[in-house]
């Protein structure tokens, strides 16, 4: 497993804040999850109702139990400041992109990015920590390039988080997946992806 | 040695395997490496479905009509 | 895999994220895997679950604040566990339950469709159950023969 040095900003104090991005999620994060997030959104349905539920407020024990670990083709992310959980991905790398312009090239898809329940406006106002997405983002995109996809990204970006991966990353929309909950399906061009890539 | 690090493997094939490795490689626009190493993926993706009863099929986008892909 | 970026890189990006949303895709989640030979799915069990939730409960004579307490968890949560099968519960809560209930809480994980359908006598024994039983005030006597006899349904399958 290996540790990146990467940067959040404290909104509070409006400082960056040194942490850690890995390139693996363990049990010790999924207990963190377990530990810190699911309270954090418990307390927002109990003040909020069921609607306010988040949609990732909890998963597959299937799937925590490591069945894709051993997966070659799986990789996860955490991100882990001031010893707290505050993002995490699942990727894969089998899927090709829709994107006419790279069409049956492959990419690495973010099945899953989550920021911790305290980092998200719609449960904390403002937000603990900014950041989340651009290295999570950063990341896939590195992690894309080192398997010789030049880059080449895609995903179900949730409702609210469009005008994140279309505005902050240039991200290319292509229409709402039927297939993905009506999620708004996106891709990143191996011209947009040399933008993450690089120390612009 | 380190979890990141590379071993290296020599690779024998035919000449027809290396025509399709090499088109596939044009086509997904990889390395020879980087097809082996994907189709190593795949390969261990599809097993693992397998293993749990699963079936692997191809489905006819406009027939909607359905074909297994046998893999032992 | 190693991220290297400037300190300068961060402070440039992280602010063009501002303060939005930016969550994607749901947490994987493997497809429930429903046996050929029965055309039992997910939401059949979760009827025969929420069935049973609300018979145990009415059986101790308390109602859904009582058992909520008792779980420690949301009110809310029973009230959907016993009334809309076609939501997936909080595995928590089935963990809770369990508890409360002092049975085997993979079992009921299996009913409440949260993990991978293993025991085909137990999917039966709930669709049977459930078709016998309706929330009414009080248990009649039909409604605890069926309640009886899923409970040793259960207490069998936890034994094998």
């Amino acid at each position: 497993m290996e540790e990146s040095r990467i940067y959040l900003r404290n909104s509070a104090s409006g400082e960056l804040v040194e942490a850690s991005l890995l390139d693996e999620v363990t049990d010790r994060h999924l207990e963190l999850w377990n530990e810190s997030w699911q309270p954090a959104m418990q307390a927002h349905v109990a003040a909020h109702g069921l609607k306010a539920r988040p949609e990732d407020h909890h998963w597959n024990w299937n799937w925590k139990a490591g069945e894709w670990r051993p997966m070659l083709g799986y990789h996860s992310f955490a991100i882990i400041c001031e010893g707290e959980l505050q993002g995490l991905m699942m990727v894969s790398d089998l899927k090709s992109a829709l994107l006419p312009a790279q069409f049956g090239k492959p990419i690495v898809f973010v099945e899953y990015l989550a920021t911790a329940p305290w980092n998200r406006p719609e449960i904390q106002l403002p937000p603990r920590y900014r950041g989340v997405g651009t290295v999570m983002v950063a990341a896939a995109v590195d992690l894309s390039w080192e398997l010789g996809y030049r880059g080449r990204i895609g995903l179900h970006s949730l409702p609210r988080a469009e005008a994140f991966y279309r505005n902050s990353c240039q991200m290319t929309a292509l229409g709402k997946d039927a297939a993905h909950q009506g999620l708004m399906y996106f891709e990143m061009t191996e011209k947009h992806a040399e933008e993450f890539r690089f120390n612009h | 040695m380190a979890e990141h690090e590379k071993r290296t493997m020599t690779l024998n094939l035919t000449a027809r395997e290396m025509a399709v490795l090499e088109e596939l490689a044009a086509k997904k626009d990889l390395n020879k490496t980087g097809v082996m190493r994907l189709a190593l993926r795949l390969l261990q993706a599809v097993d693992a479905k397998l293993q749990m009863g699963q079936k692997l099929m191809f489905e006819d986008e406009k027939t909607k009509e359905k074909s297994e892909m046998v893999l032992l | 895999m190693k991220l290297n970026r400037t300190k300068d890189w961060f402070a440039r990006r992280i602010d063009l994220e501002g303060d939005v949303e930016v969550g994607a895709g749901t947490p994987p989640h493997f497809p429930d895997q429903v046996a050929e030979h029965a055309n039992i799915k997910p939401v059949d069990t979760r009827i025969a679950f929420g069935t049973f939730v609300a018979l145990w409960r009415r059986n101790q004579g308390w109602d859904v604040v009582k058992l909520a307490e008792a779980a420690g968890v949301n009110p809310e949560e029973i009230l959907e566990i016993e009334h809309t099968p076609q939501a997936e519960p909080e595995p928590n809560a089935v963990f809770r339950l369990a508890k409360v209930f002092n049975m085997p809480a993979k079992i009921l994980m299996e009913l409440a469709g949260l993990i991978e359908p293993r025991t085909p006598q137990l999917r039966e024994a709930a669709v049977r159950f459930a078709a016998r039983s309706e929330s009414v005030a009080e248990l009649n006597p039909q409604e605890r023969e069926a309640f009886e006899a899923f409970v040793s349904a259960i207490a069998e399958t936890a034994g094998k």
